[in-house]
């Protein structure tokens, strides 16, 4: 039951997560490069489950991103995947439950997502990323990104601490 | 063996999921519908909630402009009367440029020639990445929608669709760096390739070294790739770049289209009539009359 909860919930942030990052966050700062909801959720995944069913949900969310996009299936897979082993590998050395240490693992693992999405563009598609606008792109998604993790964060986590079950993250 | 495999089975999933991402990016490349059958799904998910957030936002929006906005209307009213009579001097102008426009748009046979139809779409949903540029519309496959047709808006060309749900279509916009659409230059009928760049930009590439290429030159779908109708507008060339060496010139090139203002869109059918007729007189005057008849009036009134 408790974690038929947890999937719940999680869908019910993915869809509102890629309407966040999409069109929400567009209608109000026309052009503008969102925050990734979608690796918020793999650093939180990653902060409270770094398990092997961890990784295979990292996965699952990078894979709901891509077919959000409907271009290519894998880029952010693989960032996810990429962004999760980073935040496991670096929450055992950092006081993980700190909000400016989330936001920190949040802002590397933001950039390590793009690199591996952008590296994946050119590789397959050919993509020339080698530019300052990339930088930008890169830079904004990742400062927004960091910002908004805690926030996202202790959303969910406020609801965890109010149920008597509990998540089984 | 399996004690390996427990202890490091973080590491050893994490790989082999990192290559199966690359084989699906390799498959997905290969076949462009593979993202699409997920696609369609999600967006049928989250198109819903956009076109509910849509509609709250028109309606704000509507309550703003018709209600709040008459707060400050007394003391708006006599700048607008003095701007009345400017804009009624202005607008007997632009009356005389739509009545030439829509004359020559007859002499060309927009209207009756090249039969263009196509469904009128609202934009509900943005792009879910920063890397990928695409926009989502109200209208999909109950509408007679389907991957692979034109989209355009007043300006010009805006992209193609790409994952169609029941209700909802995906559409790649040509300023995404994974768009390409074959081109020619109005004025002097050189071709090229117009690819999209990261930064919502356009450039102009495989164009010869040699064509006759200007800063303010149209360029327009060259129809040669079988997705874009002939003579969509894509936009102009702001500056050019010729290397020492090498058989082309690239050019960057200002969009047309206002992607991040879009709000209304047009959906060509499959199988439209060209818009630049085989015509003789047609393309003499669409390569070279219309917009010299057209734009003096306009910036000279």
């Amino acid at each position: 039951m408790s974690n038929l909860r947890t999937i719940i919930v999680f869908a019910i942030a993915v869809v509102f997560g890629l309407f966040v990052q999409g069109t929400f966050v567009r209608s109000f700062a026309p052009g503008a490069y969102a925050p990734d909801i979608i690796l918020i959720l793999v650093v939180m995944v990653a902060l409270s489950a770094p398990t092997t069913w961890g990784v295979v949900g990292a996965f699952v969310l990078g894979l709901l991103a891509d077919f959000s996009t409907a271009l290519f299936l894998g880029p952010n897979a693989a960032g996810a995947i990429v962004a999760f082993c980073f935040v496991v590998f670096w929450s055992r050395k950092v006081f993980a439950d700190r909000w400016f240490a989330v936001s920190a693992l949040t802002f590397v693992a933001s950039n390590l997502k793009s690199i591996v999405c952008l590296i994946m563009f050119a590789l397959y598609a050919g993509v020339d990323f080698l530019n300052f606008n990339s930088l930008q792109i890169l830079f904004v998604e990742a400062l927004g990104s960091a910002f908004l993790a805690p926030i996202v964060m202790k959303l969910l986590y406020i609801r965890r601490s109010t149920s008597s079950r509990g998540y089984s993250f | 063996m399996i004690e390996l495999f427990r202890r490091n089975s973080l590491g050893i999933t994490a790989v082999v999921l990192l290559i199966v991402s690359a084989q699906l990016m390799s498959a997905s490349v290969a076949n462009r519908e593979l993202p699409q059958y997920g696609a369609g799904l999600i967006k049928t998910v989250i198109a819903p909630i956009e076109q509910v957030y849509h509609e709250s936002l028109e309606s704000v929006r509507f309550t703003w402009n018709r209600y709040l906005w008459l707060m400050d209307v007394e003391k708006e009213r006599n700048e607008f009367q003095s701007r009345v009579k400017e804009l009624e001097k202005s607008n007997s102008a632009f009356i005389e440029v739509a009545k030439e426009n829509e004359r020559l748009r007859e002499l060309l046979g927009f209207k009756d020639d090249t039969g263009l139809k196509g469904t009128v779409a609202q934009v509900i949903g943005r792009s879910t990445s920063n890397w990928i540029h695409t926009i989502t519309i109200d209208r999909g496959a109950d509408d007679g929608i389907a991957s692979g047709m034109a989209v355009v808006d007043g300006h010009g060309l805006v992209g193609q669709t790409t994952a169609v749900s029941s209700n909802s279509a995906q559409i790649l916009i040509v300023t995404d760096s994974n768009s390409a659409v074959d081109t020619v230059i109005q004025r002097t009928r050189a071709t090229g390739i117009v690819e999209g760049q990261l930064g919502k930009r356009l450039r102009l590439r495989y164009a010869l070294r040699q064509d006759d290429i200007q800063v303010g030159d149209r360029i327009v779908s060259s129809g040669l790739d079988g997705v874009f109708p002939k003579g969509l507008v894509l936009g102009t060339v702001i500056s050019l770049q010729k290397e020492a060496q090498g058989l082309f010139q690239t050019a960057k090139v200002k969009p047309a289209v206002d992607f991040n203002r879009l709000e209304t869109v047009m959906v060509l059918m499959k199988n439209q009539a060209p818009i630049e007729k085989e015509n003789p007189i047609a393309q003499a005057i669409a390569a070279e009359q219309v917009t010299a008849v057209v734009k003096p009036k306009v910036s000279g009134e």
